[in-house]
């Protein structure tokens, strides 16, 4: 009863909407495998489950007899014989799996940088520094190389791969693979802190052609000088504090917060938590710790007209 | 029930009285304090922990409340990262632990026939621990500062950086638990081997106790560990350390290591237990001995040994090489055949009995039920690959509540109406009991069994709150549901075994028809339990025997004179760890302040720590080593004419020393203990210095080997003098005292010599990682030698005071215990010097 439930769980839950973070919804060579590997799982265990519950029955109801009708023997071969079989021929699979799953070397090399609580991400290849969304190409290995600033985190995209920690002084890598062009949700899954929660990203999978032209998209600085109607921001930018913290190429250098060079385009706000609307940019702009509880970006306090243009120039840088 | 206490010898009135009044404790608070016995202090250990299980179970609900819905605001995310904290560490160390330890404390002496466990007043001084360290710990909500960096205290989230003063209330609070959770595991492991009643031989020892003497022996070396980890932790946060602190040196994770080391061990000390009093109730309620004894027993020692291979299984996103999961999936399948053995063997004794579905048997049932769904999804999450996408998502929520839960908190609460009747005489009601399994199961089922589910759709751990476009609410709307419908059942359990206490219907001895000997004594059991040894030929002394040999005669005698006797001070028998058979008496303490003096003190050393009062720090824990020596040398009392006249008729000695005592068994435990956090402290030194660029770090010299070698040549040379010592003791020859004061001296030189070394070292504890672990290794072989060096000048203080002869028991058996000790002290002593003196040099 209880596994139909789950089995109609599963079905129906995959059924509605979008699974944007789901193991089972896998959209990557790694996740396929470990999904496949779950379900052969599912069948076996849930099989024994099943056998040893049966067993129980039988014994619960058989009629009374003064003396056990079984002894050790029954013992060693329900209770070891029998799983040793099970579990060895289990462990053959799942080593042949994961052999397939440790697939050579990467085509691009990415660097992750966990902060509490949002992501850093570097494209050293390329130049490229961005926060909070990782952009790769379709159907091309990845390399993600981890690391921490702060406290351990962990990278995890459940529609493409399992997840690794980001632990300071130990470096850690993760190889991904996407099949196919897409968003996918990754959240950070070790505890850190006050926002572990909010802690997400998504990983924007591009054709390769296009993530070509994304490249060279982010290469280019926007941020100074700003054409006339966006200097006004720029100047806000630099006068309220912003610039103590984030860094916009060619005007600010700071390195606490996310680097904003291309804030304009990103998909989200407040890593991985928002949409990026001008509404929702203002609201996190002056009160960040209604939006984020805890986020150790502080609240700026300035008049609405400064608001406004500080709205503009940011989201001006694309 | 005459089977196992043979025709009852006349005992005259006087010597009635004079024994029950022995046996008594001082009535009122005096008594509540000062009373070592294992029953009351048993049950208090367990009323207390299903204190604080009730509290955690609250902080659930909340947890739950802000977690019903996406884009919750209930709680927020401070308060609710302090409330899982709260609620992780609570069920782990205030509850789970300690009720399976209070749990064994009422109920080993009864099942192995003994008066008292071996050390009463450790006992007393455990659960003061224990109740004064989750003070601490829920101290920390009055102070405002409450502990929010998980039961697992990752670091350096859990370090000075990023967390503030509710850690330290943590780490402290959890330290005096720690403290009491391995005096009561060396408590019931030395009880299990020394103080079985005549003839109860290993392989007749009920599955129960077999069960607490192994997790007993897990306990001490899975907690000894974390102990080490959390003071060095405290270290840290407070006297500027660097273990773990990756700016200097230090490792994250190392206190990964170190933690799970403890952590998947600690699983199995609450399940082990748990399984025990599964095994002790089926085959009360099929009627028939379980089957498979022998396979049981070797299920229990294959999972106590293994478990300890297992921890890095919390560790397998750390980025483990994955040839190393052939040997963690071959060690976690060697847990799931021992388990599955169990499993078959509970199956094999119910088959065809028609057993009466009272409630312990259907939380017995429940919990096959769970425990094997649980298990089974052990095994899924043992398998690498699928760790790495379930590995803190909430389908290990899930698995780990299906094996807690299922495995340990059913059984217990089927112990709990099992052995209700013999805890307040009265039987709790069985309708009421049932409708509690029903609602405990069904909405344990309904609370949990969602999570695998939301685990796979993406639900981490440890989050406060989801973004509605997960689809996540559904889900948890369940779950919510379930624990309301599951709080509502630990209520009902809760209100029928306390309205029972005054109403139920009186129990009798063995209102359950048990075969073991707990069943054979008064429910409630009068302060002495047995007060006559019980003699056992069978596994289940009180059915009828399978066995045809009548027990000798000689042993008959032993239990007959021993009726009410010792009369004057208390004391029961021990026996051979083996085959026991009769060795000696054990005179046991009466009730005492000593050891809440020295739990308060303690307790006002963790509290100034807190306040940052350093000084008075260590005033109060030198206050408290003082008590602890007083105690040392206070032992118990005995009334000389009647040992003698025991002594005479029994032929046995009154007193005993060596392997046949408890004090020698008591030091090994001791001794093992300290050998755990040595061992703890090496294996940090060496993997710092595998993940170090340099070493000694950060450019520092070399140690001077020179001084190295002079200070540790002293600790050896004090070591030969001691089995000088130790020879002319055993000879008869020559001044053992005298040489003994030789080797304290040389002790004393030791330390200073060493104290001077570690003054001149140019470089303080702070500077790095290296400098942290080789200050803290070399200091913790001083305070080693310090208390071997007071251990020595007491015992010559003593006998100067008040001289024995050496060949006494009660004389050798003081010396024996030092010179373990001390010689323990040596080699530790080198160990230390070959690890941060000759290592550097020669690695």
């Amino acid at each position: 009863m209880l596994i139909a439930t789950a089995l109609l769980g599963i079905w129906a839950g995959g059924c509605q909407g979008v699974r944007t973070q789901s193991m089972l919804h896998p959209e990557g060579p790694s996740a396929e495998k470990i999904a496949t590997l779950w379900w052969v799982m599912f069948g076996v265990y849930g099989g024994v489950f099943l056998v040893t519950l049966a067993v129980l029955a039988v014994a619960l109801v058989s009629r009374w007899r003064e003396r056990p009708i079984l002894g050790s023997r029954f013992v060693l071969v329900a209770g070891v014989i029998i799983p040793t079989v099970i579990l060895l021929a289990m462990l053959v699979y799942t080593i042949q799996l994961s052999r397939q799953m440790s697939g050579g070397p990467a085509d691009l090399r990415i660097e992750v940088i966990g902060h509490q609580w949002w992501w850093e991400i570097r494209y050293p290849e390329y130049g490229v520094v961005d926060a909070n969304e990782i952009h790769i190409p379709a159907d091309t290995l990845v390399a993600l190389e981890l690391s921490s600033a702060d406290v351990v985190h962990s990278l995890w995209v459940p529609q493409l791969a399992g997840k690794r920690d980001l632990i300071p002084g130990h470096p850690n890598t993760l190889k991904l693979k996407a099949d196919r062009p897409g968003q996918y949700r990754g959240q950070c899954a070790e505890f850190c802190g006050t926002q572990h929660a909010m802690m997400a990203f998504w990983l924007v999978v591009h054709e390769p052609g296009e993530f070509e032209r994304w490249v060279r998209q982010r290469q280019r600085a926007v941020g100074a000088p700003a054409p006339e109607p966006l200097e006004r921001g720029r100047q806000v930018f630099l006068e309220v504090g912003c610039a103590t913290c984030h860094r916009v190429e060619g005007v600010s250098e700071g390195l606490i917060g996310p680097d904003l060079t291309h804030v304009g385009s990103r998909l989200t706000l407040g890593a991985g938590v928002f949409r990026n609307t001008p509404g929702n940019l203002a609201g996190w702009l002056s009160d960040p710790q209604s939006m984020k509880p805890g986020s150790l970006m502080p609240p700026t306090y300035m008049p609405p007209e400064d608001l406004h243009a500080l709205v503009d120039y940011l989201r001006s840088l694309k | 029930m005459s089977q196992t206490n043979g025709e009852p010898t006349q005992v005259d009135a006087v010597t009635n009285d004079r024994f029950e009044a022995t046996w008594q404790s001082p009535p009122g608070v005096r008594g509540w304090i000062a009373t070592v016995n294992n029953r009351p202090l048993g049950k208090r250990y367990m009323i207390t922990s299903l204190m604080f299980f009730a509290l955690a179970g609250v902080l659930s609900l909340l947890l739950r409340a802000q977690l019903t819905v996406a884009d919750n605001d209930l709680l927020g995310p401070e308060i609710y990262n302090e409330i899982f904290t709260m609620h992780g560490s609570t069920m782990m160390y205030l509850f789970a632990v300690p009720f399976v330890e209070g749990l064994a404390l009422y109920l080993v002496p009864l099942m192995i026939g003994s008066r008292d466990v071996a050390f009463p007043r450790l006992t007393n001084f455990g659960y003061w621990m224990y109740l004064f360290g989750g003070l601490v710990m829920y101290a920390s909500f009055v102070a405002g500062q409450v502990p929010d960096a998980g039961w697992f205290a990752y670091t350096p989230l859990s370090g000075r950086k990023y967390s503030g003063l509710g850690l330290d209330f943590w780490l402290l609070g959890l330290g005096m638990v720690e403290i009491a959770g391995l005096s009561a595991a060396v408590e019931i492991v030395v009880s299990t081997l020394k103080l079985r009643t005549i003839g109860m031989a290993l392989h007749r020892m009920p599955l129960f106790v077999w069960s607490s003497l192994i997790a007993g022996v897990m306990i001490i070396f899975g907690f000894t560990p974390l102990l080490l980890a959390t003071l060095l932790l405290e270290m840290d946060r407070t006297l500027g350390t660097h273990f773990f602190n990756p700016t200097y040196g230090g490792s994250s994770l190392l206190w990964q290591h170190l933690f799970w080391f403890f952590g998947h061990p600690e699983v199995y000390i609450i399940f082990l237990p748990a399984t025990g009093v599964v095994s002790t109730i089926v085959p009360t309620f099929a009627r028939r001995p379980i089957v498979a004894y022998m396979l049981i027993v070797a299920a229990l020692m294959i999972i106590g040994f293994v478990s300890f291979g297992l921890w890095m299984h919390h560790m397998y996103t750390t980025g483990l090489p994955e040839v190393s999961m052939l040997f963690f999936a071959a060690a976690s399948f060697s847990v799931a055949l021992a388990s599955g053995v169990q499993i078959f063997a509970w199956i094999a004794t119910l088959w065809g009995s028609r057993p009466r579905y009272d409630t312990p048997l259907l939380f017995i049932l429940g919990f096959i039920f769970i425990f094997v769904l649980g298990g089974l999804t052990g095994v899924m999450v043992a398998t690498m690959p699928f760790d790495w996408q379930v590995h803190d998502t909430y389908f290990v929520v899930a698995h780990f509540h299906y094996v807690l839960i299922g495995g340990a908190v059913f059984p217990l609460f089927a112990g709990l109406f099992y052995w209700w009747p013999k805890l307040t005489g009265r039987m709790p009601a069985g309708r009421w009991g049932k409708l509690a399994f029903w609602l405990v199961f069904v909405g344990f089922n309904v609370t949990f069994f969602p999570m695998h589910i939301l685990g796979f759709f993406g639900m981490p751990r440890r989050v406060y709150t989801y973004p509605a476009e997960l689809e996540l609410s559904g889900y948890n709307v369940a779950a919510t549901i379930g624990a309301a419908v599951l709080a509502l059942g630990f209520l009902t359990a809760a209100s029928t075994l306390v309205w029972s206490m005054r109403r139920g219907r009186q129990a009798g001895n063995d209102p359950w028809n048990g075969g073991t000997l707990e069943w054979s004594v008064p429910s409630p059991p009068p302060g002495y339990g047995f007060a006559r040894p019980p003699v056992v030929r069978d596994l289940y002394p009180l059915w009828p025997r399978t066995s045809p040999a009548e027990p000798p005669a000689a042993l008959q005698a032993v239990a007959a004179t021993l009726d009410r006797r010792p009369a004057g001070w208390r004391a029961t028998l021990l026996t051979d760890a083996v085959n026991g058979r009769p060795q000696a008496l054990q005179r046991l303490p009466g009730p005492t302040y000593v050891p809440f003096i020295a739990a308060v003190g303690l307790l006002v050393a963790a509290s100034a720590v807190l306040a940052k009062s350093y000084s008075l720090a260590v005033a109060a824990a030198i206050f408290a080593a003082g008590v602890i020596g007083y105690w040392l040398l206070h032992e118990p009392a005995i009334e000389r004419d009647e040992a003698e006249d025991l002594e005479a008729r029994l032929g046995l000695p009154v007193v005993a020393s060596g392997p046949r005592s408890t004090g020698w068994w008591g030091m090994l435990g001791l001794l093992a203990i300290l050998a755990t956090a040595l061992a703890a402290l090496v294996y940090s030194y060496f993997y710092l210095r595998l993940y170090s660029q340099q070493w000694p770090q950060d450019g520092l010299p070399l140690p001077d080997l020179t001084m190295g070698y002079i200070a540790y040549g002293i600790l050896a040379a004090s070591g030969i003098v001691l089995i000088g010592s130790s020879w002319s003791r055993r000879r008869r020859r020559g001044r053992p005292l005298g040489a003994m004061g030789g080797a304290a001296l040389l002790g004393a030189g030791f330390i200073g010599t060493q104290l001077a070394n570690l003054l001149t070292v140019p470089f303080a504890p702070t500077h790095s990682a290296y400098a942290s672990v080789f200050f803290t290794l070399n200091g913790f072989i001083l305070l080693v030698a310090a208390a071997g060096v007071a251990l020595q000048v007491g015992l010559i203080a003593r006998s100067l005071q008040s001289p024995e002869p050496p060949d006494a028991p009660a004389q050798q058996l003081r010396f024996q215990v030092v010179e373990m000790f001390w010689y323990f002290a040596v080699v530790a002593g080198l160990i230390a010097f070959a690890t941060t003196y000759l290592s550097p040099h020669l690695l």
